[in-house]
């Protein structure tokens, strides 16, 4: 494995780690965003709820008003009924806008907004014109037609609280499904990405691993075969000092001989072969010490002859000798 | 008549080889100079009329290939015979010296380099002054 495969393994570890993280945080962010949109659509929908609520308490107001006017003939009592009309204008404008933005139906709130004129364009102010002008407040067919418009408001109102609070229970559900879907995607990515992530993870390990190990085995291949050449080199080098050792007094006694073969003189001889002698001794040295650095079990090696009679199988080698007689023998190693 | 032959320095370490060299070449009518080690050798051979140089390779301390070297610097035209006990010298120590040879070949090998060396073909290296 060379540099350039080992930073590809380095730089593949460091980013598919990353890259998954990045991924799980892509799902993370983009269920955040979405879990923003349910949030604020509920919100819308608990500010429609308020202001139906809101609507609700309005036309009780104003009914209660009328009422107190049509019973006392006194307006103040009137004073409920005016502080409603205006505010429940204002109400149900935004709750129009409210509605448009969740892009869900108008008519039912067009219809109370319509309902809610209706009945103080036909009714109360009809009933209060007729009041402060000293008429007779108890028309009771007038009464039954207001009435019957209230209660048409009323069931309306009711309808689109209704309408709106199950809207709202269905996006709440519908969030937790979401937030529950989420939570599974989440845990699947980040087990898939454990195991995609520790699979490579092992996989380049192995490879960087057997890299390592075959860098090894080859260092150890070259350490032995450098071993080996050295001990060759070695066992040559003490070869040619050998010979060298050898050589040198072996040249001198071919010399001698050469010198001897014409010498006439018998004093000269004698000197001639003392120098061979020599020589010949000094190689007998050399060729000792060489065959010294051989430990060879089988070589003999001295024991004294009348120890070996002693032992037991001695009966087979015949009848023991005196011990002053005995001379020292050898006997071989097994 | 005085038989004056040529003046051979023999180099080397080896004691008995040395003496015996001496009285081989001395045999045969040269005149020998002694040496034991390298630079001794140098001083005689800066110091006399050396004609030939049996030089042996292998010796402690400065070997023949340096010796060599330095004959070759001072006197380049005297023959320098090469001996050792080893085989295969290094190319850069044989191209310096005339002959090398192995020892152990023997006195008439070395008698008969030496003459080739020192004489025109066919002379005696006994001179006669």
């Amino acid at each position: 494995m060379n540099l350039k495969q080992f930073n590809r393994i380095l730089l593949r570890a460091l980013l598919l780690p990353v890259l998954s993280l990045a991924v799980v945080a892509g799902v993370l962010l983009l269920q955040v965003l979405h879990a923003r949109r349910t949030v604020t659509a509920i919100q819308v929908s608990d500010d429609i709820i308020a202001a139906t609520t809101e609507a609700q308490t309005l036309l009780v107001d104003e009914e209660t008003g009328l009422r107190g006017y049509q019973i006392t003939a006194d307006p103040a009592f009137l004073q409920p009924y005016e502080e409603a009309l205006p505010s429940f204008a204002r109400l149900t404008a935004s709750l129009h806008a409210n509605l448009m933005a969740q892009r869900e139906s108008t008519r039912t709130l067009d219809g109370i907004d319509a309902g809610e004129q209706t009945w103080t364009a036909s009714y109360a102010q009809p009933l209060i014109a007729q009041i402060g002008a000293g008429g007779n407040a108890n028309d009771p067919a007038l009464n039954m037609s207001g009435k019957e418009q209230m209660d048409g408001l009323r069931v309306r109102v009711r309808q689109l609280l209704q309408r709106e609070t199950e809207l709202r229970v269905a996006e709440v559900r519908r969030w937790h499904k979401e937030v529950q879907h989420t939570v599974e995607a989440l845990l699947l990515l980040a087990l898939l990405a454990g195991i995609v992530i520790s699979v490579t993870t092992v996989r380049s390990l192995k490879r960087v691993s057997g890299a390592y190990q075959k860098t090894l085995d080859e260092q150890r291949e070259a350490q032995a075969a450098l071993v080996a050449t050295e001990k060759l080199a070695t066992a040559g080098r003490l070869a040619a000092n050998i010979a060298h050792e050898m050589h040198n007094p072996l040249d001198s006694v071919v010399n001698l001989l050469y010198l001897l073969r014409d010498e006439r003189d018998p004093v000269l001889a004698n000197e001639y072969v003392d120098l061979a002698q020599a020589e010949l001794t000094r190689m007998g040295e050399v060729s000792r010490a060489m065959l010294g650095l051989y430990n060879d079990s089988v070589l003999p090696d001295p024991v004294g002859v009348s120890e070996v009679l002693r032992q037991p199988t001695a009966a087979a080698f015949g009848p023991p000798v005196p011990p002053s007689r005995s001379p020292v023998g050898t006997r071989r190693n097994a | 008549m005085q038989q004056i032959g040529p003046m051979v320095l023999c180099v080397d370490d080896e004691v008995v080889g040395l003496q015996v060299r001496k009285l081989i070449l001395e045999r045969s009518g040269y005149r020998v100079l002694t040496a034991p080690d390298g630079p001794s050798g140098l001083l005689l051979f800066d110091d006399h009329p050396v004609e030939a140089v049996v030089l042996d390779y292998s010796m402690p301390g400065m070997n023949g290939g340096e010796v060599a070297a330095r004959m070759r610097s001072a006197k380049p035209d005297v023959p320098i015979v090469l001996l050792s006990a080893y085989m295969g010298l290094p190319a850069e120590v044989t191209d310096l010296v005339n002959i090398y040879m192995t020892k152990g070949q023997g006195a008439p090998v070395l008698i008969k380099n030496l003459k080739a060396l020192l004489e025109p073909a066919g002379a005696d290296p006994r001179r006669i002054c």
